[in-house]
């Protein structure tokens, strides 16, 4: 009887629940493959430079839209550049953006939504008006706006998909924090004397963090469509460089003729959103009962 | 009504199959229950006494995994193997049942009046008018106040005693021979129980009705049961009318079930049984309560049968007559 | 019922005015003077001095900003710096092609989400669910302009079934109209059919094991009945917020699907007044989104009361 009530107030063991974690992980078939695919495309990404079979900037306007071909293996592009060249370059720029855009997401969100849900009272009603506001707004007009203010580049996009999308994460961590304030631990940490700040970062944190790892593969897939979304109409990034959505955009003005080169970088998008989302499913699957809410 | 048996249920056996076992998670159990006779079904949690009901009902046992062994006669006619529409016919029309949680079995987003009068329109044929009729009729006898009124009321609106007399007033609608009641109070408070047992008991005697109740509770069983058939790890051990089966226990295991009820006029510790239940999959070959019987011995390794002790009753222990067990001893 | 729905009101109106103050604030973000680029070439000091004063820019910000809002309630949205055209005008003539687009992805996305997860989940297990899951997992997962590309390339050019471009108003006929904007329909409400698609097998799932569901069966309810009447019922309540959301997506995703098609609406408009930073047709169209958005939300809570008897008869 009484090892339950002492149970209550203690905080939840961790180690133990990471490891089962990990254990239920691994037995996921496609959420597993999500993880390797990101690996793999992190790898690519990575070492682009010494993967590239041509140089993805030089042009050869002789050889201009060629299907594919032992040279040029997915065939040139509008300008007679090696598409699969660009396509590898094009995953450094696409994976780095959405590295940014929900970096910046979590850099706003997190904070804010822990101060919101924590401290609540007037503090939260204002957060909370903010984000409603936000979220009101079109997403991708509001990007389109914000980014013809301050001049089209990769990263003012990804600055501006990312304040866009920290309502979400914000809301959500402070979702997690409602909950998990009203424990008995975190009643007993107060009434011991621990700082409020101590108590967020020590017991609040790690609770929400479950929660937060999944949203976070998920809100990653969604910065990546923006994005794609953004440089295809050219205000995210800038020629010559290109990323997956910019090669999307410009590949559209040629589709009549050679529409295959639509196909490529729609996939590789669509690809890795897809295995941005198994993981985050598989993620979310593997977390305990006693974790998820 | 004929003169047979309501209910008759021979050698029934609920078979499980998984990765190649069989499991029999009911194991060829018998018995009968008389038109206007209250059967009580006692067991603890394991025993087999839900998922009898939910066979009777045709829940279970309906698929090649969970198949349905026996036979279960119900007014002569037989259950099992018979086809889902025809058991549809006789689901909320001629057997009721009444399940154990008042609080989740109301869908939420309709009225009472609304949910039950579906069961009377399906089965009756009545129009909207009428079944409403039949509504307030049936709520009146659960003795729900202002039954004209609260008709039109949503679950969430009652207290789960009254959800819980609501739901029988579901299962009275449309005139069943037959009530099959899973533990339907234990999910209430002890001054609720006691209500709900006295309103079953009066309805059943008003009305007629023959009724399956299933509970753990021996107590509850003393309350309104005619008969008694004890369940214990899947199989039918003790069978009987309750003043002589709770007066003279012919099986051990009645016996300890008995013990352990709390009781005002006997001072000291609590009994308890120890030990637990056999898991389907592990029974022991002889009798299956023998690892923890007091009276064990030897011989009783061997498979043992329901044999007739004494007129109307049943016992599966071959030291029933030696053994002088429960108060008298 | 108003009870809750006036709170609710209430709490939109400081929302929709704080909407107003940063629409109106994206014009002092933008670098230069605009009275500047009125003026022509060479201006003299005083001619943009001038200017200035005449469009009331000289003013403290916050009383522009009152004028400015002054001027919405009038519908009076301002002028495009682009063409001169008042920018009330040029929005109210495109919003019938984008509210076609809208209303045809709406239905697609309504009736595929919630047909295929009604579907997925009486069959739940077999090939149907199956193969329901893994397409709406890939379609939540494309983005929805490539869709529209992939669409183009295969009932366009390969099958030549439907144009790939233009937009024909439904006065000239609804088999026009429907074969311009059937394409950027289904790839726009694509992605919110698959979104809707998951939710409401896993609601039907969800509810489909509820204990009610077992009084019904034994009340000898058969299963056509206890799906669609009981089932359903309960299980759209959180469907209404799902559904909501998607259609409020929609309409940021209009943009490029409308780039694409050629269609003449709002998201073109929208695109070409960024390009050129012609911002009061910006900050037109994003307040008018986010009207309709705000106004959806409110529609949406009130059919959630309708449907949720908890919430109605407290």
């Amino acid at each position: 009887m009484t090892t339950r009530a002492i149970a209550a107030i203690l905080p939840p063991k961790r180690a133990a629940g990471r490891r089962r974690f990990l254990q239920r992980f691994v037995r996921q078939p496609l959420a597993m493959t999500g993880l390797v695919y990101l690996v793999l495309i992190a790898l690519v990404a990575a070492l682009a430079p010494l993967l590239v079979p041509h140089d993805p900037n030089v042009q050869d306007l002789r050889g201009v839209l060629q299907p594919p071909s032992a040279e040029h293996l997915l065939g040139t592009d509008e300008l007679g550049r090696d598409v699969l060249s660009r396509l590898i370059m094009g995953s450094r720029v696409s994976l780095l953006a959405a590295v940014q855009g929900t970096a910046v997401a979590i850099a706003i969100g997190l904070p804010l939504g822990l101060i919101a849900g924590y401290v609540r009272g007037r503090t939260d009603r204002v957060v909370m008006i903010l984000t409603d506001t936000i979220m009101a707004l079109p997403a991708l007009v509001l990007a389109m706006a914000i980014v013809a203010i301050w001049g089209p580049s990769l990263t003012n996009a990804m600055l501006a998909i990312g304040i866009i999308t920290a309502p979400r994460a914000l809301r959500l961590v402070r979702g997690s924090v409602l909950h998990i304030r009203e424990e008995t631990y975190i009643e007993a940490s107060r009434s011991i004397g621990t700082p409020d700040w101590k108590i967020i970062v020590k017991h609040v944190l790690p609770n929400a963090a479950a929660p937060l790892i999944v949203f976070t593969a998920v809100l990653a897939g969604t910065v990546m469509l923006m994005e794609a979304g953004l440089s295809f109409i050219g205000l995210g990034v800038q020629p010559p460089e290109a990323s997956w959505g910019a090669m999307l955009g410009t590949s559209f003005r040629y589709l009549s003729r050679a529409p295959i080169l639509a196909i490529y970088p729609g996939l590789a998008i669509a690809v890795t959103v897809l295995a941005l989302n198994l993981v985050g499913d598989g993620v979310r699957d593997s977390i305990g009962k006693q974790v998820q809410r | 009504m004929t003169a047979g048996p309501v209910l008759e249920v021979r050698d029934a056996s609920l078979v499980f199959t998984q990765d190649r076992n069989e499991l029999r998670l009911i194991d060829h159990v018998s018995f009968e229950v008389a038109p206007g006779e209250t059967l009580g079904l006692v067991g603890e949690s394991g025993s087999g006494k839900s998922m009898t009901a939910l066979s009777i009902m045709g829940f279970v046992g309906r698929k090649r995994s969970q198949r349905l062994e026996g036979s279960i006669r119900f007014r002569g006619q037989e259950l099992v193997g018979l086809p889902e529409s025809q058991y549809r016919k006789l689901r909320g029309n001629d057997i009721a049942m009444v399940f154990q949680e008042p609080m989740t079995s109301l869908d939420p987003s309709f009225t009472i009046g609304f949910q039950i009068a579906e069961g009377i329109r399906l089965h009756q044929g009545l129009s909207r008018k009428d079944a409403l009729k039949r509504v307030v009729e049936v709520l009146d006898l659960v003795r729900i106040p202002q039954a004209h009124r609260r008709v039109n009321s949503y679950p969430h609106e009652f207290s789960g005693g009254m959800r819980q007399r609501v739901l029988i007033a579901m299962a009275l609608a449309n005139d069943p021979e037959l009530i099959i009641a899973d533990e339907p109070t234990t999910a209430l408070d002890v001054s609720i129980q006691a209500q709900i047992l006295d309103l079953l008991g009066s309805l059943q005697r008003d009305l007629g009705l023959a009724m399956l109740f299933i509970t753990h509770n021996m107590g509850v069983v003393a309350d309104i049961c005619d008969r008694v058939a004890v369940m214990y790890a899947g199989e039918v051990v003790e069978q009987g009318g309750v003043h002589e089966v709770f007066g003279s226990p012919r099986m051990p295991y009645t016996e300890r079930l008995l013990a352990s009820m709390p009781r005002l006029d006997r001072r000291g510790e609590l009994e308890w049984i120890p030990g637990a239940p056999p898991a389907v999959d592990d029974r022991p070959v002889g009798c299956r309560f023998q690892p923890r019987c007091a009276h064990a011995v030897q011989a009783c390794g061997e498979p043992q049968a329901l044999r007739i002790v004494a007129p109307d009753r049943l016992a599966r222990c071959w030291r029933s007559e030696e053994l002088e067990l429960g108060e008298s001893a | 019922m108003f009870s809750v729905l006036l709170p609710r009101l209430a709490r939109t109106v400081p929302v929709f005015l704080l909407v107003t103050v940063c629409v109106f604030g994206l014009t002092s973000l933008l670098p230069g003077d605009p009275a500047a680029a009125l003026a022509g070439e060479n201006p003299t000091p005083e001619q943009v001095e001038e200017i200035r004063r005449q469009l009331g820019l000289d003013r403290p910000l916050w009383e522009q900003y009152v004028v400015w809002m002054g001027k919405l309630f009038q519908g009076d949205l301002g002028v495009s710096l682009y063409n001169g055209q008042p920018v009330a005008q040029a929005i109210l003539g495109r919003l019938p092609v984008t509210l076609s687009l809208a209303l045809v992805a709406m239905i697609f996305t309504i009736v595929v989400g919630l047909l295929g997860g009604i579907l997925a989940a009486a069959r739940r297990g077999g090939p149907v669910d199956k193969v329901t899951t893994v397409l709406s997992t890939i379609g939540i997962a494309t983005p929805n302009f490539w869709i529209g590309l992939l669409l183009i390339i295969l009932f366009s050019f390969t099958l030549g079934w439907l144009p790939a471009v233009g937009y024909v108003p439904p006065t000239q006929g609804l088999w026009p109209w429907l074969s311009h904007i059937l394409l950027p329909g289904i790839a726009l409400g694509a992605a919110g059919a698959a979104e809707l698609l998951r939710q409401t097998r896993s609601s039907m799932i969800d509810t489909l094991g509820q204990d009610y569901i077992r009084t019904g069966r034994a009340q000898g309810l058969g299963s056509a009945a206890i799906f669609w009447r009981r089932a359903l019922r309960n299980a759209s309540l959180p469907l209404v917020t799902v559904a909501a959301f998607q259609l409020a997506m929609l309409l940021g995703g209009v943009v490029i699907i409308e780039k694409i098609f050629s269609l003449p609406g709002l998201g073109s408009l929208v695109i070409d007044s960024v390009f050129q930073k012609d911002l009061p047709v910006i900050q037109g169209v994003v307040l008018v989104n986010a009207l309709i958005v705000l106004v959806l939300n409110l529609i949406t809570d009130f059919v959630y009361t309708l449907l949720n008897p908890k919430v109605r008869s407290s």
